[in-house]
């Protein structure tokens, strides 16, 4: 039976820092801006603006979620807590040794 | 599942009850805002009393039977007396002198047609009462010429040869014969030098010269001459008799009560006018009712329990609620945000959830395969 080839898995760079970030942690979406907004070149990021990412990364299942306690505002309103599945981690990590690779490679010519 | 479907329904009850106050409060302002302008222009407006009204409905009739072609001349005769007494009962002037240019271009008219609905005797009757200060003024100036001529040949001779025997005894009588009999030639040249003969044109420039012309041609046809006039000319001009006339009644209605005919076509007598301002009134009355009332219970539903993370849960998925009230209670903890800084903030967030959930989730969500996991 001839090995079924493994689909790309296409990552832009939202996606990798939010792999990046969740890897060997579990958070909600206001403390992954904690982690990311700092220092970050360019316009700080919004929820709104991860909120689509989480989505695409859980569908593709490279993040899961869980939902946690009821939150202490008024609505009652869950939190969901994320975290990187293996097939996420394993992304990432292709994705950094490529880079690696990519620096590493001598100039032609 | 209960608690939450009890939940839903609270919050929508709350802001279809928004809604529909708000829409009446909307509603109010804007028949206020109309019954405003209202009130406005009707007091603005002139009232009049009720015998110019009247007035108006007497005269209007009279001066379109005039303008029509239809009716002979006895029965235009007697529209033109109809307009100089109602003139004189309501103290106008505006039939002045008009009426009877008009009777005398619709005369000869009738004179140079083939019908004739009067008599020999009512038509000299009829002549006799011309105008007559304007014939003599007219005449006098026509004299006082001829006498200048006379003055450089021979003026004794011809005043005592043509004038004196006539001047003592048929002075008036006889002057117009006389004056036809020997003077026409004058006469005429007179009035080709001052009356262009395209009376047309002027018409409109000097009324009482045409009133002249228009008595010499009466007076040639009367003698049995035919003057050269066409019966559709003198159509035009009775027309525009007609026209002078209104415009007469209107510019003295205007001076004398601040009326525009021309403008007002329904006017306002005092009691209308006060009937129309009670009715606006009471309408205004209603409109602040309204307005007060949906404005009370639009404030009263402010403390009703439902808050906007209850009303946003509607539009977003929970997580959402959940990390839109964080952030809310971490930039009302930092104390160098102001309110309105907090409320732009959040508002921003909201406006980017929006577009994201609604526009760019939903664009992924159709080349991507569904979840995996359960909630």
């Amino acid at each position: 039976m001839a090995n079924r080839k493994k689909k790309p898995i296409k990552l832009s760079s939202i996606d990798e820092d939010l792999l990046t970030v969740l890897l060997g942690r579990e958070l909600y979406g206001l403390e992954m801006l904690d982690y990311i907004n700092p220092d970050r070149p360019g316009l700080p990021l919004t929820y709104g603006s991860i909120y689509p990412a989480l989505n695409r990364l859980e569908k593709k299942g490279l993040i899961e979620s869980r939902w946690g306690d009821e939150s202490k505002g008024s609505s009652g309103a869950r939190r969901k807590y994320y975290k990187v599945t293996g097939l996420g981690a394993s992304c990432l990590s292709d994705v950094q040794n490529y880079r690696l690779i990519l620096a590493q490679r001598p100039s032609f010519g | 599942m209960d608690k939450n479907d009890e939940h839903k329904r609270k919050v929508k009850k709350f802001w279809q009850i928004k809604l529909t106050l708000a829409i009446g409060f909307i509603g109010s302002s804007c028949l206020l805002l109309f019954v405003v302008k209202g009130l406005f222009q009707t007091s603005k407006e002139h009232s009049v009393p009720q015998t110019i009204l009247n007035m108006k409905a007497e005269i209007k009739p009279i001066l379109k039977s005039l303008g029509s072609s239809e009716g002979s001349l006895v029965e235009r005769k007697k529209d033109i007396k109809k307009m100089e007494d109602i003139s004189k009962k309501y103290n106008l002037e505006f039939s002045h002198h008009w009426s009877s240019t008009l009777f005398y271009v619709m005369l000869l008219e009738q004179t140079l047609s083939s019908q004739n609905d009067l008599s020999e005797n009512e038509l000299k009757e009829l002549i006799k009462n011309i105008d007559i200060s304007l014939w003599n003024s007219f005449k006098s100036s026509l004299l006082e010429k001829y006498f200048a001529r006379c003055l450089k040949r021979d003026f004794e001779r011809d005043l005592e040869r043509h004038f004196e025997p006539y001047f003592e005894k048929y002075f008036e009588r006889d002057l117009d014969q006389y004056l036809f009999r020997y003077l026409k030639h004058d006469f005429e040249q007179y009035l080709n030098q001052y009356l262009e003969l395209d009376f047309a044109q002027y018409f409109k420039r000097d009324f009482v010269k045409q009133l002249i012309q228009t008595k010499w041609w009466l007076f040639l046809a009367e003698q049995g001459e035919s003057p050269k006039i066409k019966r559709e000319d003198l159509k035009q001009i009775s027309q525009s008799i007609i026209e002078e006339i209104n415009k007469a009644l209107e510019l003295e209605m205007s001076q004398k009560y601040g009326l525009d005919l021309t403008i007002y076509q329904d006017f306002l007598t005092t009691e209308k006018k006060q009937v129309k301002l009670i009715q606006f009134s009471m309408l205004a009355i209603l409109s602040i009712t309204v307005l007060m009332l949906s404005l009370l219970f639009l404030i009263r539903q402010r403390n009703q329990g439902v808050t906007w993370s209850m009303t946003g849960m509607y539009l977003f998925p929970e997580e959402c609620i959940s990390e839109l009230e964080a952030r809310y209670e971490r930039l009302k903890s930092d104390e160098d945000n102001s309110a309105w800084e907090i409320r732009l903030i959040m508002l921003w967030e909201i406006l980017i959830l929006l577009k994201s959930i609604y526009i760019q989730v939903a664009i992924e969500d159709l080349f991507l395969p569904s979840k995996n996991k359960r909630d």
